[in-house]
């Protein structure tokens, strides 16, 4: 679906589906799309969509509205515009469902076929051997052959710098080093641009001489410079600063002592994200003669492209922090309105629970007494369970490997779900493997993992008449694994959800569920060295089979961790 | 033991609520008022009830169903008004109808949001079932 993402403002990292005819974007709370930014206007702009595509239509806004940098009044939208409004950015993506179709047509992968079968391979090469092509180098080739390859070699290692980290700050040094390498620079800078401020913040500095001389000089770097090379977004070479026509004599860079100087924009795809400045410099007071220039217009015109090439990395890093920015937002949104509504319910059952004790004491009504405080007890058991749920499932923890019995903490559960089963008319049975050893396992986190899947048993066949469960133990010697089976008489799960079903917060239990249970239990085995299997029938129920490593006590080891113990 | 309030003995609640515990709280305290109640766990069922018993109040738990409660608000609203049957919605009201009850204070109906307190639901109750007597 097409959408609008907001990449720069208040709103960044939200993205927007354009899923109707006229989507109407403003700063007013009756907008499609509410803009908290106070330079676009109530109502601003509108995008409205027909078979041609996406129109952006302003609607006579008081900053008006920008497609890639331009003022509209109308403009059709295509993938990857940046659309501004105020001091929001956004970019568009169209929908590109029926271009992939298209394509799917005109384009076969085809397996061995006649006209293919007098293919064959006369040459590869490897990704390290093609940087090499590039690198040799031949005495006999013309200077300019020298220098064109030389040139290639740069951008090839600057491509290659720039799509091997999602790390700006690592790019940057990257960057640095390879100019510094290529170029007899003393100093250099890369600064960026700081979205909030719009003032450019040093990111890397880097002085030959410093680490030559040892001594400590701080980089000044000229405003006049900068300024001009942001606002005529081209990059300057400076031969002698105070010969060049378009610097003021009484301005910064002639103080400063500057002999060379390059200095770029870094130009993105949707505006200059930065500048990179090098230079070479002599000191006030320590000037010695130099033998001709050391930068040329070749090496402008370099850096431009280097700085071009930095700038969409940054551009590209940036959306890409964005977006995950975004997607953790959600999730974390997500998990705090979950547990939130399981606390609201739990919290309306203890006032409950409390109101029917205050009630009760109140006329002296025992019977009222009991019936809220059974309430109250259920729902301290509710969230204590939730929160155990939450812990084991924020935690990864090695299980506690104690000589335990497996039927023991199948008894200890049904004892623990007796009550709720008869209250919901489910018959609860055990069948235990009575040759089942004492094994290796975390007997407390267990009767957790055991206890999710025998509740969402007791919830899946409430309505069943009558409804069932059976757990059972088995001790399989022969594959060394012991498994519980919790097996229902429910529903059965439908097989959509049936891949669903151990993903976080997806309950189908509507309300009643957290959607922590299975997730939990899952954890709980997979830790152990096991896992839960399912085997569902829609009408005829459920069973799942929690397996885990059959590991027997060794005696003579005292361990308490996996390592040192059989598995049968 | 609790007092009984006469002049409620015949009148009737419909309590809609998926959660046996709220239908176990509101059941014990307005029965101890000598209140008559009828229970439902599911929206459809409860409408069914609303048109066939025909009670004084309706306590409708907006999140009863995990369909879409505005449809369900909807249908209580134009069922209850069409029997002058009192409606207690728990929960959130969708934005269009919440809109639609700012201008019209005389909706006979009242919201309550979630999590409550008892108390001031059970004196919501009863006023509104003794507003019945009085019309009656």
């Amino acid at each position: 679906m097409a959408s609008l993402f907001v990449i720069q403002g208040s709103d960044q990292g939200r993205r927007y589906d354009l899923d109707d005819d006229a989507i109407s974007l403003g700063r007013d709370n009756d907008n499609s799309i509410q803009l908290h930014d106070n330079e676009v206007s109530r109502h601003h702009a509108e995008v409205r969509s027909d078979e041609e595509g996406f129109l952006l239509v302003d609607l006579n806004s008081s900053n008006g509205s920008f497609v890639n940098g331009n003022q509209i009044t109308e403009q059709l939208l295509v993938n990857g515009d940046r659309v501004q409004l105020g001091r929001t950015l956004m970019i568009f993506t169209g929908s590109d469902d029926s271009s992939s179709l298209s394509l799917a047509d005109e384009v076969d992968i085809v397996g061995q076929s006649a006209s293919a079968a007098g293919s064959r391979i006369i040459h590869s090469m490897s990704h390290e051997e093609g940087s090499q092509i590039i690198e040799s180098f031949n005495e006999s080739e013309s200077p300019w052959l020298a220098r064109a390859r030389s040139n290639l070699q740069i951008m090839y290692r600057t491509a290659l710098a720039v799509s091997h980290t999602l790390d700006i700050d690592q790019l940057l040094h990257r960057i640095m080093e390879l100019i510094f390498e290529w170029v007899e620079a003393d100093r250099g800078c890369i600064m960026l641009l700081d979205q909030q401020t719009n003032d450019l913040v040093p990111k890397v500095s880097r002085n030959r001489r410093q680490s030559e001389a040892r001594e400590k000089e701080r980089l000044e770097i000229s405003r006049t410079i900068l300024d001009y090379v942001l606002e005529q977004r081209e990059g300057v070479l400076t031969s002698d600063a105070k010969d060049d026509q378009r610097w003021d004599p009484a301005a910064s860079i002639v103080k400063m002592g500057i002999r060379e100087a390059i200095c770029v924009p870094m130009q993105g795809r949707y505006g200059i994200v930065g500048v990179i400045y090098i230079d070479t410099y002599t000191a006030p007071g320590r000037f010695v003669q130099r033998a001709g220039n050391k930068f040329s217009e070749e090496h402008l015109k370099l850096m431009v492209a280097i700085a071009h090439q930095a700038a969409l990395a940054i551009e590209d890093t940036s959306y890409y922090s964005a977006m995950v920015q975004a997607e953790r937002l959600a999730a974390m949104g997500q998990t705090i309105a979950t547990l939130s509504h399981h606390i609201k319910n739990i919290l309306q059952g203890i006032r409950g629970g409390s109101y029917l004790i205050e009630e009760g004491l109140k006329n002296e009504d025992n019977d009222i007494v009991r019936k809220g405080w059974s309430i109250v007890d259920k729902n301290q058991e509710k969230i204590s369970n939730l929160v155990m749920d939450m812990l084991t499932f924020s935690k990864d923890r090695e299980p506690d490997l104690v000589p335990s019995d497996v039927n023991e903490v199948v008894t200890d559960v049904l004892e623990l779900m007796v009550v709720r089963a008869k209250t919901v008319g489910v018959e609860l049975k055990k069948n235990a493997d009575e040759a089942m050893p004492e094994l290796l396992f975390d007997p407390e986190l267990m009767h957790r993992a055991i206890l999710n899947v025998v509740t969402n048993a007791i919830d899946a066949c409430e309505t069943s008449d009558p409804g069932r469960v059976v757990v059972s133990t088995e001790h399989s010697a022969e594959d060394g694994k012991v498994r519980v089976i919790v097996e229902d008489n429910g529903g059965g799960i439908e097989e959509a959800d049936l891949k669903r079903i151990f993903s976080v917060f997806e309950s189908r239990k509507g309300a009643r569920g957290t959607g922590l249970g299975l997730p939990v239990s899952q954890k709980i085995l997979r830790e152990h060295g096991g896992d839960i299997l399912v085997e569902s029938t829609l009408g005829t129920g459920s069973r799942f089979i929690l397996e885990l490593p059959a590991i027997i006590p060794d005696p003579s080891n005292h361990s308490d961790t996996l390592a040192g113990f059989r598995i049968e | 033991m609790t007092s009984t309030a006469p002049e409620h003995r015949s009148a009737s609640v419909l309590i809609v609520d998926r959660s046996e515990e709220t239908r176990d709280v509101l059941r014990t305290i307005l029965e101890t008022r000598g209140v008559s109640i009828l229970e439902a766990k599911q929206g459809a069922e409860g409408l069914e009830l609303l048109r066939e018993q025909h009670p004084r109040v309706v306590v409708l738990d907006l999140e009863v169903d995990e369909t879409d409660s505005g449809e369900l608000q909807g249908a209580y609203e134009d069922e209850s008004r069409r029997d002058g049957t009192s409606l207690v919605m728990l929960g959130k009201v969708s934005g269009s109808n919440r809109s639609r009850d700012a201008n019209n204070p005389s909706e006979p109906r009242h919201i309550i949001e979630k999590p409550y307190h008892y108390g001031p639901l059970i004196r919501t109750i009863e006023q509104l079932l003794r507003q019945h007597e009085a019309a009656a």
